[in-house]
């Protein structure tokens, strides 16, 4: 889901550079509260670089069709929300810049689709999904798969509403949306089993490294107490 | 396992786990277009789209052309973690300092203690 430049028309790309840029300085704010002594910042570096090579690793869907991850959820649910806003700025730049993947100018598009709408959408959805569950360690892994699911079919619906409002061409917005969220309801299913899979494996081995776990566990006290 | 010692075992483990899929699993990624690209050429509005770098990066599409395939994932994949994992730990590591002198030295201090 990267876009690339010369779909969408300058005001629409400086706009959303605009809203990017504030975006990351809110994260920039409140992001060490984030940090813990085990989830610091050689431990972010780390996810950030799973994040950007689970990109790289596209997947079949159907009829000629792949989806890659993106990967929002899964460092939002391991590191925080805020430090993953940060990650996902780093990983988008690089990819642009370096590897010619998303467009320069569309950056911020790319960032407010995968920077805000799936990492806020996600993480809102984990924590909802978290907060329901029984306090197990399975909790969490399976409240970042929906998490992650839907993150997905919600960032192909942002990037339909900025073709309608910026595309250079005139599609019919429906036809857009329809199809977007269509096949990234298909794509989601990869990132909800590669998110699940990560979160539950840590979780498996230490739950310190897992920001998520602290959302079950806060819940916990909060019933239970 | 201390903070200090889980927090490097934590990076080195979740770090090799990026190499792994970038330098070695990706050599099988798909290379059919992605959701985006695939609603684009489908709807017809695919053809707009243009390169947006004016001097042609030599790891654009994240390929080398000089050398074999196989190889030329494996250095990509190791070039881009490496860079994402350097920029990461350093933006994150100024983004800890620079909020430490702000005056919340305390607060910080707290949150790595009670998790």
């Amino acid at each position: 889901m990267h876009t690339p430049d010369g779909l969408l028309d300058h005001t629409t790309e400086i706009s959303m550079g605009l809203v990017a840029a504030g975006a990351l300085t809110v994260a920039l704010a409140r992001a060490p509260r984030e940090f813990t002594a085990v989830r610091g910042p050689a431990y972010i570096g780390a996810v950030a670089a799973a994040v950007f090579a689970g990109q790289m690793m596209n997947f079949p869907v159907a009829s000629g069709t792949s989806g890659h991850l993106i990967g929002g959820v899964l460092a939002a649910v391991l590191i925080g929300p805020w430090t993953a806003m940060i990650c996902m700025a780093i990983i988008l730049t690089v990819q642009a810049v370096v590897f010619a993947d998303g467009g320069i100018g569309a950056v911020g598009v790319n960032y407010f689709l995968m920077g805000i709408v799936a990492v806020g959408v996600g993480w809102a959805l984990f924590r909802l999904v978290a907060r329901a569950l029984p306090r197990r360690t399975w909790a969490a892994p399976v409240a970042a798969g929906i998490g992650a699911y839907l993150s997905v079919p919600a960032a192909a619906l942002g990037f339909s509403a900025i073709y309608a409002l910026g595309g250079v061409t005139d599609v019919d917005p429906w036809m857009t949306t329809h199809a977007m969220v269509g096949w990234h309801l298909l794509i989601g299913i990869g990132e909800a089993l590669i998110t699940a899979t990560a979160v539950a494996a840590l979780m498996a081995w230490q739950p310190q490294l897992v920001r998520g776990a602290g959302v079950v566990r806060r819940h916990d006290v909060a019933v239970f107490a | 396992m201390n903070a200090s010692t889980l927090s490097k075992v934590g990076t080195g483990v979740v770090f090799a786990a990026a190499l792994v899929v970038a330098c070695v699993l990706s050599t099988w990624a798909s290379g059919a277009p992605d959701g985006l690209e695939h609603v684009a050429e489908t709807l017809g509005f695919a053809d707009t789209a243009r390169p947006s770098v004016f001097i042609p990066t030599p790891l654009s599409g994240y390929t080398i052309s000089a050398i074999p395939a196989a190889l030329s994932t494996a250095v990509v994949g190791l070039v881009g973690c490496g860079t994402v994992f350097g920029l990461g730990w350093s933006a994150s590591a100024v983004v800890k300092a620079f909020h430490a002198r702000r005056g919340l030295r305390r607060q910080t201090r707290e949150n790595t203690s009670a998790r």
